[in-house]
């Protein structure tokens, strides 16, 4: 399908940075909502409740209710498609342009601004992953995907907002409960298990081809850090255990950074996303070494590994950040992993 | 057969009596500035804009023009109305078309009418909005002078593009609508063609930036490195390369004495090139190569004497790099 540059997630009006903040949001269509938009709108609504915290539960929920209080959902035909395509007021409405036609199109402007109302503000601070959800749910991007679905991007944006863990979450799917989505595997494979986690059922098998110097699971995530004023720290932690007393199994924890934008600047150049002015999407910068554990060995419980906090100066505004759970497990089967994540503080 | 004609005449005595100017709109004078005009047109009620994308990405997907000659007035919403209605629409070259047209956009197209001014449809995505339906409206002037009628479009397009695109905003945008489909990002001069392209001197060898099939012809190896200290104020940071691209990097600071622990691809030759880069791992303006191993494709171990490196990032020797054991 052809789209036009920046549709339906290509805002430029943040309007809702003082939403309270809630996990939970009551809503309702308007008596006049076109039976025919429903579908995608619930289908968007369903796509942000599948994002799931550390423990398998539902990060937020949204409840269609019939009875006040409600967040009012329905189409506006006031305004000709340049003046906007939708919009939310905190606890009270949203809305979405009534020549809007394209189920895909009403998908993401409905995720976007629920979005809002979960808290969530333009260039979304984990918006824009490679491969991800393309336009990102929260920035500004150019095309759409051919399908509509929850990519981790804003996954991990829901995290950072609504997870019950202590500090910020920067990653997405941390006890894998979404199975391995976001996920990949370096000089090795990955699977998800399904009993005996941590703190849920599942959790990740990793089966090493390599050594623990050498065999990685990992999450990348763009970070967007334009509009902080402090510089924050970020830490790699992650739970860990052998598949069997006799497998010597050594874990270790890391972040890998990568720039995506010179340093020495605080004004954010990302207009258009984390896209800079001159639509380049990747800089020419090698990914860092920004913090990492020693290399532990674990046994057969769960047992919990992190690295030191590290700063990351807010005097650069993009960066990729790749979380690194390095293990293996001798010959004898995979190392799990579970509650694998980048926090900040 | 005489239905049609009847409307047809009908029609065109609607779009007569527009020409004729018995249509409603404002008394804007003839030779207003594209910013009064956007005033007079374009402005915003009480409640604003939506949140809409970006006014040059607005402009530069548009694909559908229609240059209006006149309006069937018999179609013109009630005062007050703000909704979409389909308007039958005559066209510059003697066609007609029938278009979703939103209420604000009346009084501009009016105005542009009785003042000689060019006035272009630009047509939303069929594949998006409803089919017919306008996006928005350009007008322009008998001065060259372009604005944007409709309900908060100064706001969202004008300003914002007449600051984009300066000096020549009002040449720019007039003669957009007679740009080639598809060519319209380049004549604004936001083309990422250029852009979009790796250059091949700065290759990140990583999965999450590279193809699989530049990887998996490689060895993933595993490399512990100390330097006899930190560079300088500690911001350069020390990267690994090979002929197929850059591999990851670690910072010279003091924690480098301590030693890092961090990876590389290396091809069957086995060599191993390090570098000292700035701060932000920058490929593209690298201060020197610091040494080169060979690692028969195993982990390694190495030692790195930074001593001869420069606190301003001079490198004076080449040869920095020993394997330990």
């Amino acid at each position: 399908m052809s789209l036009p540059a920046g549709t339906a997630s290509a805002y430029f009006n943040d309007t809702l940075t003082g939403c309270i903040v809630t996990d939970d949001i009551r809503w309702k269509f308007d008596s006049s909502f076109p039976s025919t938009m429903k579908n995608a709108v619930r289908a968007a609504f369903d796509s942000i409740e599948e994002a799931l915290d550390y423990d398998g539960t539902p990060l937020v929920t949204l409840t269609d209710v019939s009875s006040p209080p409600y967040t009012l959902v329905f189409v506006n035909d006031d305004l000709p498609p340049a003046s906007g395509y939708g919009e939310a007021t905190c606890g009270i409405k949203m809305w979405i342009n009534g020549r809007v036609n394209a189920d895909k199109f009403i998908w993401h402007v409905a995720r976007h601004e629920m979005m809002h109302l979960l808290q969530a503000t333009h260039g979304g601070r984990y918006d824009s992953v490679p491969e991800g959800e393309q336009p990102a749910t929260m920035s500004n991007y150019d095309n759409f995907r051919n399908v509509n679905q929850l990519e981790r991007d804003a996954e991990a944006y829901l995290n950072w907002l609504h997870s019950d863990l202590s500090y910020r979450q920067i990653n997405s799917n941390i006890g894998f409960d979404n199975g391995t989505t976001g996920w990949g595997g370096t000089n090795g494979t990955i699977s998800v298990a399904s009993s005996g986690g941590y703190s849920s059922p599942k959790h990740l098998a990793f089966n090493a081809s390599g050594t623990s110097t050498n065999s990685y699971v990992r999450q990348t995530i763009r970070l967007w850090v334009g509009d902080d004023i402090n510089d924050f720290e970020v830490r790699a932690y992650l739970r860990a255990k052998a598949p069997s007393s006799t497998a010597n199994t050594n874990v270790r924890a890391a972040i890998y950074r990568k720039n995506l934008s010179e340093s020495g600047t605080t004004i954010c150049p990302y207009q258009r996303g984390l896209k800079n002015p001159n639509n380049m999407t990747l800089a020419d910068m090698a990914y860092i070494l920004v913090t990492e554990s020693s290399l532990t060995n674990v046994g057969t419980s769960w047992t919990a590994v992190s690295s030191p906090w590290s700063s990351i100066s807010v005097l650069r505004d993009g960066y990729q950040l790749q979380l690194r759970a390095y293990g293996n497990a001798a010959g004898s089967g995979a190392v799990r992993f579970d509650n694998v994540r980048m926090e900040e503080r | 057969m005489k239905r049609s004609r009847a409307l047809t005449a009908l029609a065109l005595l609607a779009f007569t009596a527009l020409l004729a100017g018995c249509a409603m709109s404002t008394n804007q004078p003839a030779g207003s500035s594209a910013a009064e005009l956007g005033k007079a047109f374009g402005a915003c009620s009480d409640d604003g804009p939506g949140e809409g994308a970006p006014a040059i990405e607005v402009v530069a997907n548009t694909e559908q023009w229609v240059a209006v000659a006149g309006l069937n007035t018999e179609q013109r919403p009630d005062v007050g109305a703000s909704e979409t209605t389909d308007v039958e629409v005559a066209t510059v070259s003697g066609g007609k078309e029938t278009v979703g047209l939103h209420s604000s956009f009346w009084p501009g197209i009016e105005w542009g009418l009785e003042n000689d001014a060019k006035v272009w449809l630009a047509m939303a995505d069929p594949e998006l909005w409803v089919p017919g339906t306008v996006d928005y409206v350009l007008i322009e002037t008998v001065d060259g002078e372009v604005f944007f009628p409709g309900r908060c479009l100064d706001e969202v397009l004008r300003i914002p593009l007449q600051e984009e695109l300066a000096p020549d905003s009002n040449n720019l945008l007039a003669g957009l609508p007679l740009v080639e489909p598809g060519k319209a990002r380049e004549y604004l001069g936001i083309s990422d063609e250029e852009s979009g392209r790796q250059h091949p001197d700065r290759v990140i060898l990583n999965p999450d930036d590279v193809d699989a099939s530049v990887l998996d012809p490689l060895t993933f190896i595993g490399i512990s490195l100390k330097t006899s200290g930190a560079v300088g104020d500690g911001s350069f940071t020390i990267c690994t390369r090979i002929p197929a691209g850059w591999n990851e990097c670690v910072m010279a600071d003091d924690h480098s004495v301590e030693g890092w622990d961090f990876n590389a691809y290396v091809d069957d030759s086995g060599q191993l090139e390090f570098w000292l880069l700035n701060g932000d791992g920058d490929v593209s303006k690298p201060y020197g190569k610091i040494g080169e191993v060979k690692t028969n494709g195993k982990d390694i171990s190495v030692l790195i004497d930074t001593s001869k490196i420069g606190a301003d990032g001079t490198v004076k020797d080449s040869n920095l790099v020993v394997l330990a054991p």
